[in-house]
Formats: structure tokens, C-alpha cells, sequence
């Protein structure tokens, strides 16, 4: 009994720190501990995952940008006749790609009209559902219009592309944008299944219009057969995507 | 060596060998914490259908489909009435419900569209009787491809994404983290009775249960702390509001029970604290 009270005396101090210090390197060692365990065996988890985060907060919201403001640029009086070294030559005036506001995905950059199948509605960057219930949309794996490249125009056969029922080889199809208007003539209209890949060709080096919608018109359900509508160039302000 | 200093160095190494069972003490503490919230959370059903309720899930997640069936409406030649009557006339949170429990009880997840497509199919039957126009075609194939798609679209509403890839560890996992969660209990009860019962000044084993529940509470907190202070589950990039929502409520509420573990390994710990800091003093005093 005595020897264990002097062996505590010795001790007299309540060594407060240690309640500190201990449990901070206890804290150290097991988070150590376990990330060096845990880190090398998910390490493939942890980079799926990182898949899935972004710094941006994701936007729900059901809105589209409207950047569309009517122009006069590019039309027909915007086509000049140009002689050069005793040649005639049809210029068209060019816009600097990097002078317009390039459209976002789902946003409403211009306006559609096939003035003969009365047509008249919203364009969008992008054929998704949104897209589709306010308009209709180029697909994004296509071009915008000036840009020298295919463009393929996805509409509803039972609302805004109900009218190309009517469409017919000649007729105008006028896209108005911010940076332009353009002009296609209607060349050409098919009926093709869902999958017929040859139904346009998105690699092209030149400027088409290419618009489809689901086929017959006026029925209920989904149908396994498109509509297609090709027209061709006819005028509007070139992209210059050298600057 | 005289008898003293081989009290001193035995004393030491007994020190030593209590802080050590103490630090182990800390490690179980902090994994049992870590595998009871688990269990309460990732592995209970009961918890995901929580958190479903807590974010109005069921509402949003009915109303996204409401909107993928306008469009598809819009496709089909049907107005967005139809998908409107037709969304407020059917009730989804019974089909979500037993999806989560089949999800936990190891079944198939497979969702049973059999009922919706039922439904879909005499909503749309009535609705072309009432407005059928002149030229109108009804054509069979072409009605069924819509049901179909509108079935797909019932499904991927339900379908919360990996939950397929998890059910499987879940299923594996369940028993082996319970199975631990006793183990745990019983190894740190064994050694708090240690620290306890062979030291030569009984009240010693406060202190070091105070450096285990403290570091505990430390360990809990930090990694509860980063997440929350990172706001990294609010970064997550998931297709509908919905699903956002829900997962962050999901992941969120996992690391709540790490605060709740940490406020009461911080209790614990001052507790132990005070109690050896009381013992310590009279133990003193008398002498």
C-alpha cells in the first residue's frame, strides 16, 4: 500500500496535454492508416466517381436562351455582283465566326419558315425534347447555317413540321438568325426508315439542308418511318471559321 | 541498476503499452462508427425511402415524367392534356417502394411495366375515341411503339442508376458488416476492460478511454468536416433534379451520423476526462 501510493505521488501532474497531443496523433495515424489502405485498392472507384462530379452546378430548369435577334444581313440584296479581271463572279458577303455569338445547347438562335407549307416557328440548337415541344432543332452532330457543312433539322410531324405534308420540290425554306438570313431551295423528298443511314450524309463538304420528321402525317403513336426534306444552298452571309 | 530506475522504466513501458491498447481503442471507436453508419444508412432500406420522402421524390419524380410524356405526346400526335390526365391519374410511389425493397432484399430489380402499360394503353385508347378527326390514321404497330416508349420512359423514371451494381455488394456485405460490428464491440469492450482492470490505479483507465473517444471524435470529425465544408455531394452531376436531390440527401445524411458519433465521442471523452481529472485530485489531495 505504501508503495503504491508513492508510486503515484510521483505522478502528481494531470499531464493535461497529453489529452490533446495523444489523441491528435491517434487522428493522424488512423486517417493515415486508412486512406494508405483504402486509397490504393478504390483508387479505380474513386476516379469512376470523380466522373460524376463537376465545379458547375447543374441546371434543371425547363427555360432555353433566346439569342435570336432578327437581321436584315443576308438578304437577297446582300448578294452582289462583282467583276473582276473581266470575269463575273457571284460573291457572298462573309461574317468572322468569331463575330457571332455561337448558340449554346438548347439555345433558340433563329427562326424557320417555309412560308409554302406554312411554317413559321422557332429554331434551336440542339433536337431534344425541349427543343422540340417549342420548335424545331438542328441536330448538334450537324452545322449551323454559313457554315458550309450539312445541316439536319429534326421537327414533330404533329405540330411544328406538320406542314411539310405540303412541301414540294422548288419551294423556298428561308432560317433567319442573329448573324444572317439564309435561303435553301427544296430539291428533293423522301420517305426512308428510322435507321437508313443513307439518308443524309453529315460528313459532306458542302452546305445542305436537310429537315425529317416522322412519317405518315396525322396518326397517333410512333411510326418507324421518316420524312425527309433536302434542299440545297441558295444565299445567305458564309461563316469564316479561318478567323 | 538500482530498484528505483527499474520501477521507472517498468513504469514507462506500462505507459506505453496502455497508450497503445488505447490507440487501438480509438481505431475500433472510429470503425465502429464508421460501419454503424452504414448500417443504418446504405444498408437499410427504411433510410433510402427516408430520404426519398424527406426531398419529395416521389412528386418531382412524377412530374419529370409528366414532361417526358408531353414530349412524347407531342411525338404522337396527342395533345399535352392526355399526358397531364394521365400522369395525375396514376400513382407511382408504390412501384418506387417495392423497387427499393427489391433492390434490398436481393430480388430482381426489374421493373414490372405491366400495370402502367395497361393503364397507358386504355388512356390512349379513350383518348383518340373522344378525338379522332377525319384522316386521323390509328394504325395498331404504331400505337404500340408508343406504349412501349412510354413504358421506357415509366422505367427510367424508377430506375435509380447503379443501384443494380450496389445491390449486389449490399447483398454480399450485409451479414460480414454485421458480423464486424459485433466483433468491434466486443474487442473494444475486451479492451477497455484491460485498460480497466490491470492498472495498478483503477481511475488511470479514464484517461485512457479519454485519448480514445477524443481521437475517435477527431477522426469522425475531420472527415464529416471536409465533406461538409467541400460541399461536394452538392457538386454532383446527375440527369434530373430528382435523382440530384435525392442523392444528396442520401449521401448528406451518411455523414450526419458521423457528426452524431462525433458529438458523442466528444461527450464520452470530457466525461472520462473530468472523471479521471476528479479522481486524480482526491487521490492526490489524500496524500
Amino acid at each position: 500500500m505504501h508503495n503504491k501510493h508513492h508510486h503515484h505521488s510521483s505522478h502528481r501532474s494531470l499531464n493535461g496535454k497529453n489529452f490533446i497531443i495523444l489523441p491528435i496523433v491517434f487522428c493522424v495515424l488512423i486517417l493515415g492508416i486508412a486512406s494508405a489502405i483504402i486509397i490504393p485498392n478504390t483508387m479505380r472507384f474513386i476516379n469512376m466517381a470523380s466522373m460524376f462530379f463537376s465545379d458547375n452546378p447543374h441546371d434543371f430548369s425547363d427555360e432555353f436562351k433566346n439569342i435570336y435577334v432578327p437581321t436584315s444581313e443576308g438578304l437577297e440584296e446582300d448578294v452582289k455582283e462583282e467583276t473582276s479581271n473581266a470575269q463575273s463572279k457571284k460573291t457572298t458577303k462573309t461574317v468572322p465566326i468569331t463575330d457571332i455569338e455561337y448558340p449554346d445547347y438548347s439555345d433558340q438562335f433563329g427562326e424557320f419558315i417555309i412560308e409554302d407549307c406554312n411554317i413559321k416557328c422557332p429554331l434551336f440548337y440542339g433536337d431534344g425534347d425541349l427543343q422540340l415541344n417549342y420548335g424545331v432543332g438542328i441536330y448538334t452532330g450537324s452545322f449551323i447555317p454559313g457554315y458550309g457543312r450539312p445541316i439536319l433539322v429534326a421537327g414533330h410531324n404533329a405540330t411544328y413540321f406538320n406542314g411539310l405534308k405540303y412541301a414540294q420540290k422548288g419551294q423556298t425554306i428561308l432560317i433567319r438568325t442573329s448573324y444572317g438570313n439564309y435561303k435553301y431551295e427544296i430539291t428533293d423528298i423522301a420517305v426512308k426508315k428510322y435507321n437508313d443511314k443513307s439518308a443524309y450524309d453529315l460528313g459532306a463538304r458542302e452546305e445542305t439542308l436537310t429537315l425529317y420528321t416522322c412519317y405518315p402525317f396525322d396518326q397517333f403513336g410512333l411510326t418507324s418511318q421518316r420524312c425527309f426534306v433536302y434542299a440545297k444552298y441558295v444565299s445567305g452571309p458564309k461563316l469564316d471559321i479561318s478567323r | 541498476m538500482s530498484e528505483k530506475r527499474k520501477k521507472k522504466s517498468s513504469s514507462k513501458l506500462r505507459t506505453f503499452v496502455y497508450v497503445v491498447m488505447s490507440f487501438f481503442l480509438a481505431l475500433i471507436l472510429f470503425l465502429l462508427s464508421v460501419c454503424v453508419s452504414l448500417r443504418v444508412t446504405v444498408f437499410s432500406p427504411d433510410y433510402m425511402l427516408q430520404a426519398m420522402s424527406n426531398r419529395e421524390y416521389y412528386t418531382q419524380v412524377t412530374e419529370e415524367m409528366r414532361g417526358q410524356l408531353e414530349s412524347l405526346a407531342h411525338a404522337s400526335g396527342l395533345s399535352s392534356e392526355f399526358a397531364n390526365d394521365f400522369t395525375a391519374g396514376y400513382d407511382m410511389r408504390e412501384d418506387i417502394v417495392s423497387y427499393v425493397d427489391s433492390f434490398y432484399s436481393g430480388k430482381s430489380t426489374l421493373i414490372n411495366t405491366t400495370n402502367f402499360k395497361q393503364k397507358f394503353r386504355a388512356s390512349l385508347d379513350a383518348y383518340i375515341e373522344e378525338n379522332k378527326k377525319e384522316g386521323t390514321e390509328v394504325k395498331e404497330s404504331s400505337l404500340e411503339y408508343l406504349v412501349n416508349e412510354a413504358a421506357d420512359i415509366y422505367t427510367n423514371s424508377i430506375e435509380i442508376p447503379f443501384f443494380s451494381v450496389l445491390a449486389n455488394y449490399i447483398g454480399k456485405l450485409s451479414m460480414p458488416l454485421n458480423i464486424t460490428i459485433i466483433a468491434l464491440v466486443l474487442i473494444g469492450g475486451i479492451i477497455t476492460a484491460i485498460l480497466f482492470l490491470t492498472n495498478e490505479f483503477r481511475h488511470r483507465g479514464y484517461r485512457y478511454l479519454s485519448y480514445a473517444f477524443i481521437a475517435a471524435f477527431l477522426c469522425d470529425a475531420v472527415i464529416a468536416g471536409t465533406v461538409t465544408i467541400s460541399g461536394i455531394f452538392g457538386k454532383i452531376n446527375l440527369a434530373t433534379r430528382s435523382l440530384y436531390n435525392l442523392f444528396v440527401e442520401y449521401f448528406n445524411g451518411i455523414f450526419v451520423y458521423f457528426w452524431i458519433f462525433a458529438a458523442a465521442f466528444i461527450v464520452f471523452g470530457l466525461v472520462f476526462f473530468f472523471t479521471f481529472a476528479g479522481k486524480h485530485r482526491k487521490l492526490v489531495n489524500s496524500h
